[in-house]
């Protein structure tokens, strides 16, 4: 097994190829921004002449620069957290680890964090988020493994993309008509394999025995009798929903 | 620079920034070389009278020399034992803030992660504490050594201070300590999350150097130079293997677990 193209024993190699974000900033409070930043900018091996500008490309981004010579003790702690994003990133390593990034922030700093975060993911680096706040977890991340609990340290429950992960369960569809979807409740809930039809506004929301497989049947039925149908689209059930209900499953089994 | 001089620069740079660990270090030395010059001046104003039961009950072996003379000699080199106290116990209270204050802090975790090896972080929080210790260590010592030279003047008619004793003192057995104090404290420190617990455990080591101090100032006993000599090697062969050890014992899975 390989990380950043090192063999997985080199630990000590491989520190040097990530950035961390912890869950408190854990700055020096007696320094001063711009000397938190050189500290491990030095200690990553940045050549010197280079630390001005990594600093500049590091703290304009994120609203530090101006606030450079300033105490980190002194600052908020939407601004400390910052920081600590700054300074996992100060080396630009491929890989970056952030733990429960935003836990204990305000909402407004937590929103600030999440943005700085999302701009590195398209970065090319590969951006690894540990965190228990699902929303972020939803808005930020391409693929999720999840980790339950156990005696032995903790359990792989799923490995898979977040979208995946939010369609898999439901096996609903939802497709989008002209005029009332209530007109085509009786027509829709005919066909065999349907298990339960739902209209809001416009909308009908069609689940399934087994997955999505009667679709095109539903499709059918509906085209044929004069429904005009606008989109079709797979229901995806809320992220969270997904995450409890595969917990539950596992408690289960 | 390497990364043990990066990491020493920003450890100096946090002492000089925190005024309370500041204060704490020089609050030391100060009645230190008070109490010193104290005890040398009321040597030299004993009545004649006095230095001659003063000088039987220490068991000094004065040869044919001046008694008073003597007696002030016998008085500086006591006072050197009192002045290691110094470099033992200042890094106590730079270590403890170095290594459990950054765990209380939670400054420990990104260091950690970084790549900076056990031994240089180990060996960059000891110089952090030893070099501070010995600069303060020679302050006093200066302070002591214009002090006792102007008081003893009259008497001697030229500098007393530095003597061998002392040059022993101040060039071998104050770093040995020093670097004795602060391992002892990385130890400790790496075990438990608290500074202040880490300075009461790790402040216990003075215990045994004010002890021998006291025993040879009530005139219990005398311990001479071949007695500091071996104290010296003693602490040479304990520093090398308690820095083994912290190094050893500074386990960066078990510190981020520990915690807390």
């Amino acid at each position: 097994m390989e990380v950043a193209g090192l063999p997985h024993t080199a630990a000590d190699a491989i520190r040097g190829q990530v950035g961390l974000l912890t869950e408190q900033p854990g700055l020096y409070d007696r320094l001063n921004v711009e000397e938190n930043l050189r500290f491990f900018a030095s200690l990553y091996g940045v050549p010197s002449g280079q630390i001005a500008s990594r600093l500049e490309r590091w703290l304009k981004p994120l609203g530090l620069w101006e606030h450079r010579f300033k105490r980190a003790g002194t600052l908020s702690k939407g601004m400390r957290q910052k920081l600590a994003i700054a300074r996992a990133m100060v080396h630009e390593p491929p890989i970056v680890l952030l733990d429960e990034p935003t836990s204990g922030l305000d909402p407004e700093s937590a929103r600030t964090v999440r943005d700085a975060i999302a701009s590195l993911s398209t970065q090319g680096r590969t951006l690894i988020l540990c965190s228990h706040n699902l929303y972020e977890v939803e808005q930020l991340c391409r693929r999720v493994a999840i980790l339950r609990p156990t005696e032995a340290g903790g359990k792989l429950v799923a490995l898979t993309e977040v979208s995946r992960l939010r369609s898999g369960s439901t096996g609903a569809v939802e497709i989008e008509l002209v005029g009332e979807a209530a007109a085509w409740l009786v027509t829709t809930g005919d066909v065999p394999g349907v298990t339960s039809v739902a209209a809001r506004g416009s909308t009908l929301e069609v689940r399934f025995s087994e997955g999505a497989v009667a679709t095109p049947e539903v499709i059918a039925k509906l085209a044929a009798a004069g429904a005009m149908i606008l989109a079709v689209r797979p229901l995806e059930q809320a992220f969270e929903q997904a995450y409890l209900d595969l917990m539950a499953e596992q408690g289960a089994a | 620079m390497s990364r043990t001089q990066i990491l020493l620069r920003k450890e100096l740079l946090e002492i000089r920034r925190s005024r309370g660990l500041l204060l704490s270090m020089f609050a030391l030395p100060i009645p230190m070389v008070a109490v010193a010059l104290v005890l040398v001046n009321l040597v030299m104003h004993v009545p004649s009278a006095d230095l001659g039961e003063l000088v039987r009950f220490y068991r000094v072996d004065l040869g044919s020399g001046d008694l008073r003379l003597g007696m002030v000699h016998f008085w500086i080199r006591e006072c050197a034992g009192l002045f290691l106290v110094m470099p033992l116990f200042i890094p106590v209270l730079i270590s403890a803030q170095s290594v459990a204050g950054e765990k209380e802090r939670r400054t420990i975790e990104p260091l950690l992660a970084s790549p900076l090896t056990a031994a240089e972080i180990v060996l960059a929080k000891s110089l952090a504490a030893v070099l501070p210790a010995m600069v303060i260590t020679l302050i006093a010592f200066v302070l002591f050594a214009v002090g006792v030279d102007l008081l003893a003047w009259p008497l001697a008619r030229r500098p007393l201070v530095p003597d061998e004793s002392w040059l022993f003192a101040l060039l071998v057995l104050a770093p040995l300590l020093s670097f004795f104090g602060n391992t002892i404290t990385v130890l400790v420190s790496s075990r438990v999350s608290d500074s202040r617990l880490a300075q009461q455990i790790s402040a216990l080591i003075v215990i045994p150097l004010l002890g021998m101090t006291a025993v040879q100032f009530v005139g219990f006993v005398f311990l001479g130079p071949a007695f500091y000599v071996l104290f010296g090697l003693a602490l040479a062969l304990a520093d090398g293997a308690l820095f083994a050890v912290a190094v050893r014992m500074f386990d960066r899975q078990r510190i981020l677990s520990r915690w807390g």
